[in-house]
């Protein structure tokens, strides 16, 4: 009686693993479909749309600041917004070296930081 | 492989999988200690990928992190503390992705709890005959990250070269038809693995070598595709303890 009560639940609980599985399936296939035509949300984007750069960031002796220093190594910069964000991470950090003069060519972006804020303006791509 | 063996598995494919996929974890713990976990942590470097869902853990806390992750992969690679590695596993990647996202660490989250709802025994004495749906949904979660991979890629323009050339500095020329290439590797790849899986898991080495070697840092990426790939293989695609590969 006991064993037959058993197998059943063992059968019930592997029907209702079946019917999961197969649920997250379906929302998998379903939010990547939806994250592929949303951009932002995370999907699987992998290095598809790669910005160029060209960015040169000094300090106030004239000095290149080496950006790389402050990303862990094999960090790739693939989006300008990124590369910004970093910018700001170093000019806020190495206040006593500022103002820095920051210049991507490609955008044609040069504007001073470290005076009044880090913030780096967007630019068209 | 046929539709009504797309939850079956061979004992020695999950083993080989378990193996690999530990290997993984372990791998993605010590890329991120040798590349600068720690002084994201420490406020040394900047916080790449941080999602500021959660504040960002202390220290002290990463390597509590980082040790039981490693145990987790340890424990899989050995097929030891099986009905508890894959859901401590699941809980530390959910616990990483949050915190620091990444497309690896989505993907070892995803699979380390596809497992957890119901690990895998394979030396149950049934194990070849019951379906394992949950196994059935690491093969998929491979073929949709191929797919959509792609589908993205073409989306975006990764065809036309400049994102390649962008990132690993190449002339346009070469960077195009290798675009291309990576492209129809992707799309291919989910075909062979389901038709030709021998051939599929060598494509899938093959592909991922080739990204570790443009870009140092990928290797648990390519180790848990690798890891999927393997699930795959049917009976007699690897050599069991009993002897070589026997024939169908």
């Amino acid at each position: 009686m006991l064993r037959a009560h058993l197998i059943s639940l063992v059968y019930r609980v592997a029907g209702a693993v079946t019917s999961f599985c197969r649920a997250l399936l379906v929302l998998n296939v379903g939010y990547c479909l939806l994250a592929a035509v949303q951009e932002g949300l995370p999907g699987w984007h992998m290095f598809e749309d790669v910005e160029r750069f060209d960015v040169v960031l000094r300090d106030r002796e004239g000095a290149d600041v080496d950006l790389r220093a402050y990303l862990p190594t094999h960090a790739w910069l693939v989006r300008y917004d990124e590369l910004r964000e970093v910018v700001r991470f170093v000019c806020e950090k190495e206040r006593a070296r500022g103002p820095f003069l920051f210049e991507e060519r490609v955008r044609g972006v040069r504007v001073e930081l470290g005076t009044t804020t880090c913030k780096v303006p967007r630019a068209p791509r | 492989m046929r539709l009504a063996d797309a939850e079956r598995f061979t004992r020695s494919s999950v083993r080989a999988f378990e193996v690999l996929f530990g290997s993984a974890l372990v791998v993605e713990v010590l890329t991120d200690v040798l590349t600068g976990g720690w002084g994201i942590h420490t406020g040394r470097l900047y916080p790449w990928r941080y999602i500021g869902v959660v504040p960002l853990w202390p220290p002290s806390l990463l390597a509590i992190v980082w040790a039981l992750t490693v145990a987790s992969g340890i424990a899989f690679a050995l097929g030891a503390l099986r009905p508890l590695a894959p859901r401590l596993a699941a809980v530390l990647m959910f616990a990483w992705v949050i915190e620091r996202y990444s497309n690896h660490g989505a993907l070892l989250f995803l699979v380390a709890f596809y497992l957890a709802l119901a690990p895998p025994r394979p030396a149950a004495s049934d194990f070849e005959e019951a379906r394992h749906p949950n196994l059935g949904l690491v093969r998929a979660q491979l073929l949709i990250v191929y797919v959509f991979s792609a589908l993205n890629k073409i989306s975006h323009g990764f065809l036309r070269g400049e994102s390649l050339a962008n990132l690993v500095g190449w002339r346009l020329e070469l960077a195009r038809p290798l675009s291309i290439a990576v492209v129809l590797a992707e799309l291919a790849l989910p075909v062979l693995l389901v038709r030709s899986p021998r051939v599929g898991v060598v494509g899938v080495v093959l592909l991922h070598l080739g990204f570790v070697v443009l870009m140092p840092g990928l290797w648990s990426f390519g180790l848990v595709m690798v890891a999927m790939s393997v699930l795959f293989l049917g009976e007699g695609d690897l050599p069991t303890r009993r002897g070589p590969a026997r024939s169908p």
